[in-house]
């Protein structure tokens, strides 16, 4: 989904290069844009989310930003399902600039709504956009696009309406069902298309009138514009500010337009049931034509009409039973059907790393997909790669049903994570359980070996004699130029202390030969060759190298030193809250940076993508410097520090850090939880 | 009479040069059934990190599945380090790919979660990377816990140093889709480079990697790993030729140089 909202976004911003050619509004109409803005502007958020999405058996996070628009005093903001319904933190910005954290009320991914609330640290008042009559919206009246375009400071791009029927066009099958957790957003929603540029970011931002109403959210690009229209906005965020959700009706109908073919005056065309519906049950057939239901006409002969026959349905009383009139073979047959309480398409994907799976309990829907008649057991959704159930053998694929684990059934996500715990809590090795499963019908055991991962030590890296210069191959043409020629070897370029300086070694000088041995480098592919030679030796005995300095002939004993610890191989230290990675500096950070020989502080080697510390702008090689004002000399100190900030859960966390030639300090906000 | 002594003559060099070959491939069948329980196949999972410019972008989890060869009965084994460190070549290649030599804004690193020694038997050992050697691309592991019996190891100190166009004796492991049966493949020597160490280069390919190459007389002449040396501006054009041009070539280690790193494994 994420994609074809990449490519949905991808059409608006190329729709964007060709609106730069519209003339500049007149003095009138800026007037009428200011004072529209002037009434919504206020109460539009730019909204910064850490969003969930689940990858390859993962729960992965990722920031991403939208747009909001805050419709109730206290502090309600609508913006899209897309943008905040699946999200670990949301912070919005007020168009005062005020930064306040906002929690999730509710969201629908039928509609693409989402309903925030605004948690400032103390109550209060926020300005208010309201909602106009879409109803009075007409083709060719001029909008207004508000928002965060690119995650910017809110912005607004002008247009008119294009259309106020827009559906997905069936051309552009297979993405003219535009799906949302496994919702069709386009069987309920037509939207509102306009010619306003909007670009990514802009998604959940209002599309107002001139008189500074919202008359719709702003949702898709698809070279026009379309926002979900206000009065399905707004009957959606009612619904999910009063219950927190919205309840709506189902009765497992599957409608069409009429055939082009059909002489039919009224109608829909039944496309026929879903097995065990209400539909079903009422003796709805396929081939039918609805002509009317609850007392209301029905007429469907376009695609476009389909959108208003689902609301319909959808707004249906749950358990109440209502009439349905049918023609089947040119006469009319009554049906009493009486609608159910519908049920999301897909259930909340969690992840569960001892199994190295992400999964979810079984819906009516995904059971009837499946095609099991019973919706007991967790439906794999994703494996991660070479983890436990994918070492399995034979290993889980998406879409197996997990019944049992350990002999015990599970019927739900909770069971399985409640016999998991039972097996695993009293030790950190690995437990064996045998695992029943069900696919394409077939019922399978398994044994998986349940685990979290954890790196492992990357192991040490040998050690080995080391003289501690760096040097260069003395090609021909530089042994020419040295008035060397004839020689071969290396020129030392750098001294970095230890047995080489003891030993006298300088910048300058040629190294001949090694113990007498020739040194016969001379290409620049030679330029291993001598500290490969000096890698033959045993760590701590001593080699005579052979030297130019000035032009005469030197002998250099030089006491070989053990090769320095690599970075990997220094002490870390892993902050799981903030979910970073430091660790010592190495020596060859020292010679890479040029650090001073005193330099202390810790090097920032980690940063996980959407964890507070990332949120933060805190970079992979950045140098950790304090803590809150601590000095953080070592790994240790880092450790002992971050461990009495686990405890207070202080609000915000400063580092000074330096990177590169800079020293700047780093505020960390954070989310206890 | 003279002429029949030559056509005799002729005659034998024709028919003994193929029952040299013949020899020499049934001398070689029985280094395999020897040695062939020592050559293992590794499991590593990996997490692997791509970063821009100090930013995290994308992190998955990678199985890599490599062959190793056991050296010592207790289950010390030994492979490419190449094997466990796909992000440091990945990062090289793009490196040289942007004519920069590196990329420092693009990083991928590679960092083991999970490593497995699969036996010829199918048994699996978990075990754990003891010793690195970016140098001479070896990595050495150990089960974590000591296998029940000692495991069938190609002994190191038992090695020969093979002449140009000698015939050497690779031996591998085919992984899944090869339903783990062991292999082989006979290879001359076709260079020996003596600076700054010596390898061994063999003529025609072999994707073997971490494997032991012996000399058909059974004596042990290396480990095959990959050796590296900067690139330097690596274009295109250059890659065509081959890993060269990417600074990198396949070559035999002596098996006394992976004996004398060995020493360095810790015990646990």
């Amino acid at each position: 989904m994420r994609g074809l909202f990449a490519t949905v976004l991808f059409c608006g911003v190329a729709a964007a290069a060709s609106a730069q050619a519209v003339s500049p509004p007149s003095a009138e109409d800026a007037a009428a844009v200011e004072a529209a803005l002037a009434k919504v502007g206020p109460s539009l958020v730019r909204i910064h989310v850490v969003s969930i999405d689940y990858q390859d058996g993962r729960e992965l996070k990722r920031e991403a930003s939208g747009s909001g628009t805050i419709i109730s005093a206290d502090g309600h903001v609508v913006t899209n399902h897309h943008v905040a319904g699946k999200t670990r933190a949301i912070r919005c910005t007020l168009a005062s600039r005020e930064e306040i954290p906002a929690e999730l009320v509710g969201t629908d991914p039928l509609s693409d709504i989402a309903i925030l609330k605004l948690r400032p640290a103390t109550p209060r008042r926020f300005p208010v956009a309201s909602f106009g009559d879409v109803a009075k919206l007409k083709v060719g009246d001029r909008v207004l696009a508000l928002g965060s375009p690119l995650a910017l400071s809110q912005s607004v791009t002008m247009g008119i309406v294009s259309n106020t029927e827009m559906i997905m066009p069936g051309m552009f099958w297979p993405f003219n069902r535009m799906t949302l957790d496994g919702e069709d957003v386009g069987s309920i929603v037509r939207w509102i298309g306009h010619d306003a540029p909007i670009f990514g970011g802009n998604s959940g931002g209002p599309l107002i009138n001139m008189q500074g109403e919202i008359v719709g959210v702003n949702e898709i690009s698809l070279g026009l514009a379309g926002a979900i229209p206000a009065d399905l906005a707004k009957e959606v965020a009612d619904a999910l500010i009063r219950d927190g959700r919205v309840n709506r009706a189902w009765i497992g109908l599957e409608v069409q337009p009429l055939l082009s073919s059909s002489k039919a005056p009224r109608g829909a065309l039944v496309g026929g049931t879903i097995d065990g519906s209400p539909a079903a049950a009422a003796g709805f057939q396929s081939g039918d034509l609805l002509v009317k239901i609850a007392g209301r006409d029905v007429l469907v002969r376009f695609a476009e009409e389909v959108p208003i026959f689902n609301q319909l349905v959808m707004r249906l009383a749950v358990g109440k039973a209502v009439e349905a009139t049918v023609l089947r073979n040119g006469a009319e047959k009554t049906l009493t059907v009486t609608p159910t309480a519908r049920e999301s398409v897909d259930a909340r994907i969690r992840e569960l790393p001892l199994f190295g799976i992400t999964a979810s309990n079984l819906t009516s829907w995904s059971a009837k997909e499946l095609k099991r008649s019973t919706r007991d057991g967790i439906r794999v959704r994703g494996i991660r790669p070479g983890g436990p159930a994918d070492d399995a053998k034979p290993a889980l694929r998406p879409d197996d049903v997990i019944v049992a684990v350990d002999k015990q059934p599970v019927g739900a996500f909770e069971a399985l994570e409640r016999t998991i715990d039972g097996l695993t809590k009293s030790t950190a090795e690995r437990v064996p359980a045998l695992v029943a499963f069900e696919r394409s019908g077939e019922r399978l055991l398994t044994v998986i070996e349940l685990g979290r991962p954890g790196l492992e030590d990357p192991g040490l890296e040998a050690r080995k004699a080391w003289v501690p210069i760096s040097v260069q191959v003395l090609t021909r043409e530089l042994s020419e130029q040295l008035g060397l020629s004839g020689k071969t070897g290396v020129r030392v370029t750098r001294v970095f202390g230890g047995s080489a300086e003891a030993a006298g070694l300088k910048v300058g000088d040629v190294i001949t030969a090694l113990d007498g041995n020739p040194l016969e480098a001379s290409q620049p592919s030679d330029a291993e060759l001598f500290a490969t030679m000096i890698r033959q030796y045993k760590i701590g005995s001593t080699a005579t190298l052979t030297v130019v300095r000035d032009a005469k002939e030197l002998t250099v004993p030089v006491k070989l030193d053990t090769s320095p610890r690599l970075p990997r191989e220094m002490k870390k230290y892993e902050d799981t809250n903030f979910e970073f990675r430091v660790r010592d500096i190495a020596a060859a950070d020292r010679v890479s940076a040029r650090l001073p020989a005193d330099q202390t502080g810790v090097l920032v080697d980690a940063v996980r993508e959407g964890g507070w510390a990332a949120l933060g702008h805190l970079a992979d090689g950045d140098m950790l410097l304090t803590i809150d004002g601590d000095v953080v000399p070592d790994v240790e100190a880092v450790q002992r520090k971050m461990a009495t900030i686990a405890e207070a859960k202080p609000r915000t966390v400063v580092l000074k850090v330096r990177r590169g030639i800079r020293t700047f300090f780093v505020e960390l906000e954070t989310g206890w939880r | 009479m003279r002429r029949t002594a030559v056509i005799a003559g002729m005659a034998a060099c024709l028919l003994s040069w193929p029952a040299a070959a013949q020899d020499s491939r049934v001398a070689a069948r029985d280094v395999v059934k020897k040695w062939q329980a020592a050559i293992v196949n590794v499991r590593i999972v990996l997490k692997m990190r791509m970063s821009m410019g100090g930013r995290e972008m994308q992190a998955s989890d990678d199985p890599v599945d490599a062959v190793g060869t056991v050296i010592d009965p207790s289950g010390l084994t030994v492979l490419s380090l190449g094997a466990l460190n796909p992000g440091a070549l990945m990062s090289k290649i793009m490196g040289a790919n942007s004519g920069s030599g590196s990329d420092p804004q693009v990083e991928i690193t590679s960092e083991p979660t999970e490593v497995k020694i699969r036996l010829s038997n199918g048994q699996e050992l978990p075990a754990r990377i003891v010793l690195r050697d970016e140098d001479l691309d070896l990595a050495f592991l150990r089960p974590v816990r000591k296998p029940d019996k000692p495991l069938v190891s190609i002994d190191l100190n038992q090695s020969a140093k093979p002449s140009l166009l000698d015939q050497v004796l690779v031996l591998t492991r085919l992984g899944r889709v090869g339903g783990w049966t062991a292999g082989a493949s006979l290879h001359d020597v076709g260079a020996i480079i003596e600076k700054p160490r010596t390898f061994y280069v063999l003529g025609g390919t072999t994707s073997s990697m971490g494997t032991p190459a012996f000399l058909t007389n059974g004596k042990v002449v290396g480990l095959l790993t990959l050796r590296q040396i900067e690139a330097g501006r690596a274009s295109m054009a250059s890659m065509m030729g081959g890993s060269e041009g990417l600074g990198m070539l396949g070559v035999i280690l002596p098996a006394a140089d992976v004996l004398e790193i060995a020493k360095q494994a810790p015990e646990k």
